[in-house]
């Protein structure tokens, strides 16, 4: 803590930081997740019921790949361990973005067309900031220590032996999904200061997530193009996943993880900030 | 039945086609969203379609009792099917409920849960007539799995959808009403909407679980939703299977029903309306 100057504090009363301390953004984004935790806890059943389903969405989704795999040995050459180590994988961004991502379904009628996006404006904080942070879905956080489960499960079945750079490769993959994800979701978000109310875009591309999670292999060439090139959701699950499994075939790929991920995520920003540029307010 | 009684039944019957009609026709306005629902309900088929086909090709021509094109009109069947019967009535009865506005519901003379039902079959009825049936056609033609190919088959699919579609909007009814009991109930409405999901049958044929769970799962009413009509669709069902099945979608709809109107009855005396 600097402590020098009075005037740009946090909003906390008893020992803010200051705006330029390295921690200023973290210590924000706790205050806003204990203010959900907070919200979240008022209805306790609620919570829990929520959580409860949230796991049984995945274990869903799990009972879908054992039932399989009790009547085939493989799909395109991956077993059964291989495919929960992809699924386990892909989770780690996915619930990661999820977390975070609440607003972007809400953006349009709630922020453009309803004018919340005023309320943000003219507080001194990134934009982006309050908005993802603003509706902290906690439950979607879960999914995260699954993913760790069945890798680590499955990277024990198989043998995998981790180092130090595995790790630090992991964890760079996994924020470079994440950011991927939010940044082709934020300009999606984004179209709505263009075109007020529904273009249906973003359920369409939300639905194309599923095919991030399982190998490319099983998709003929232009879907595959289009999965690794043009709409790279196949860098945020099996890409980076198949790397840890096979190195030799698809590490040489995964390293473009981190690049193609910020090219997107400059995209996602590039189109928010035109479309902020562009925000008029609502007229009532 | 006498005169009056009978102007009461069909005034009845034309407020609830009413109803139903005027969702469909305020539905239209959204009908220039044509071509990008038709387009997410084929990328929904599609990412089934591809993993079950890799799928196929790991496990030889068939796996169960199925083929891989049976298979394909099973999943295109599911996913267009769903777009007919998967609605919000869990949501928005729990948001009335919430809000309050259920109060000026009750005092119109209609009875609301049945008035909520007819109006999302307005809607799934739109959904059906312009994403889901173009989309089964357009997905028929990519994925070449063979339609059904007799008048009857349709009307099977048909019949069974219907079955399907009454009883997810009569258990989304009951746990919309559970609000009245726990006022914010979201985690249950997930929790439901995941069993529905995975013991319907959208993503995986009943056939394939484990042979002990199999006959437990086919028992339940999930399974009218999705298993039953898309069976139908892909010519699965012989007539005596068509007919048992009938049978147990009317008996569980008689029960989810009774279910309904006790909680109903007990959920009215409940009803906090707050502000003012």
């Amino acid at each position: 803590m600097s402590g020098t100057g009075g005037e740009s504090f946090a909003a906390s009363p008893k020992g803010g930081i200051h705006r330029r301390h390295l921690l200023y953004y973290p210590s924000l984004a706790l205050h806003y997740l204990a203010m959900e935790v907070k919200c979240r806890l008022a209805y306790r059943a609620d919570f829990w019921a929520g959580l409860i389903s949230d796991l049984f969405h995945h274990a869903s989704t799990l009972v879908v790949l054992l039932v399989l795999f009790s009547h085939i040995p493989h799909i395109k050459g991956w077993n059964r361990e291989e495919m929960l180590f992809i699924y386990g994988y892909f989770l780690l961004p996915f619930s990661l973005f999820l977390t975070t991502s609440a607003n972007y379904w809400e953006f349009s009628d709630r922020y453009v067309v309803k004018g919340e996006l005023d309320r943000l404006l003219i507080r001194p904080l990134p934009v982006l900031f309050q908005l993802m942070l603003e509706e902290i879905e906690l439950e979607a956080f879960f999914g995260f220590p699954v993913g760790v489960a069945l890798m680590a499960y499955s990277a024990s079945r198989l043998g995998l032996a981790w180092g130090a750079l595995d790790f630090l490769a992991l964890g760079i993959l996994v924020l470079a999904g994440t950011l991927l994800y939010h940044g082709v979701f934020l300009l999606l978000a984004s179209l709505a200061f263009w075109a007020e109310g529904k273009t249906g875009l973003m359920p369409l591309v939300w639905n194309l997530n599923a095919y991030g999670r399982y190998p490319i292999e099983i998709y003929r060439g232009g879907l595959r193009f289009l999965l690794t090139w043009v709409l790279p959701l196949a860098f945020v699950g099996f890409i980076p996943a198949a790397s840890f499994l096979r190195p030799r075939d698809w590490a040489p790929l995964a390293a473009l993880t981190l690049p193609v991920s910020l090219a997107f995520f400059g995209l996602g920003l590039l189109g928010w900030r035109a479309g902020l540029r562009r925000y008029r307010g609502t007229g009532s | 039945m006498s005169p009056v009684a009978d102007r009461a039944l069909v005034w009845g019957i034309s407020l609830y086609l009413h109803l139903a009609r005027n969702r469909f026709l305020s539905l239209l306005a959204y009908r220039a969203n044509f071509w990008t629902g038709v387009v997410i309900y084929l990328v929904y088929f599609g990412s089934y379609y591809y993993l079950w086909k890799a799928v196929f090709e790991a496990g030889g021509e068939s796996l169960g009792k199925l083929t891989f094109p049976q298979m394909a009109a099973y999943l295109g069947a599911g996913w267009m099917g769903r777009a007919f019967w998967f609605n919000n009535l869990d949501r928005e009865i729990a948001r009335e409920v919430r809000e309050g506005s259920l109060a000026l519901q009750l005092i119109r003379p209609y009875n609301y849960l049945g008035a909520r039902v007819v109006e999302a079959l307005g809607e799934g009825f739109f959904r059906f007539v312009f994403y889901a049936l173009p989309g089964l056609f357009l997905a028929a033609l990519l994925a070449s799995f063979p339609l059904p190919a007799s008048p009857w088959q349709w009307g099977a699919f048909l019949a069974a959808l219907l079955i399907g579609f009454l009883v997810n909007s009569l258990l989304n009814c009951l746990f919309g009403l559970l609000s009245f009991f726990f006022l914010r109930n979201e985690g249950f409405l997930w929790a439901k909407r995941v069993a529905v999901d995975v013991l319907s049958g959208v993503f995986l044929p009943l056939d394939l679980y484990p042979g002990f769970l199999r006959p437990l799962l086919a028992s339940l009413p999930f399974s009218l939703i999705s298993y039953f009509p898309n069976r139908a669709f892909a010519g699965l069902l012989s007539p005596s299977e068509f007919l048992r099945e009938t049978v147990l979608g009317l008996s569980w709809m008689a029960i989810l029903t009774l279910g309904l109107a006790l909680l109903w009855d007990r959920a009215r005396r409940r009803l906090v309306v707050q502000g003012g």
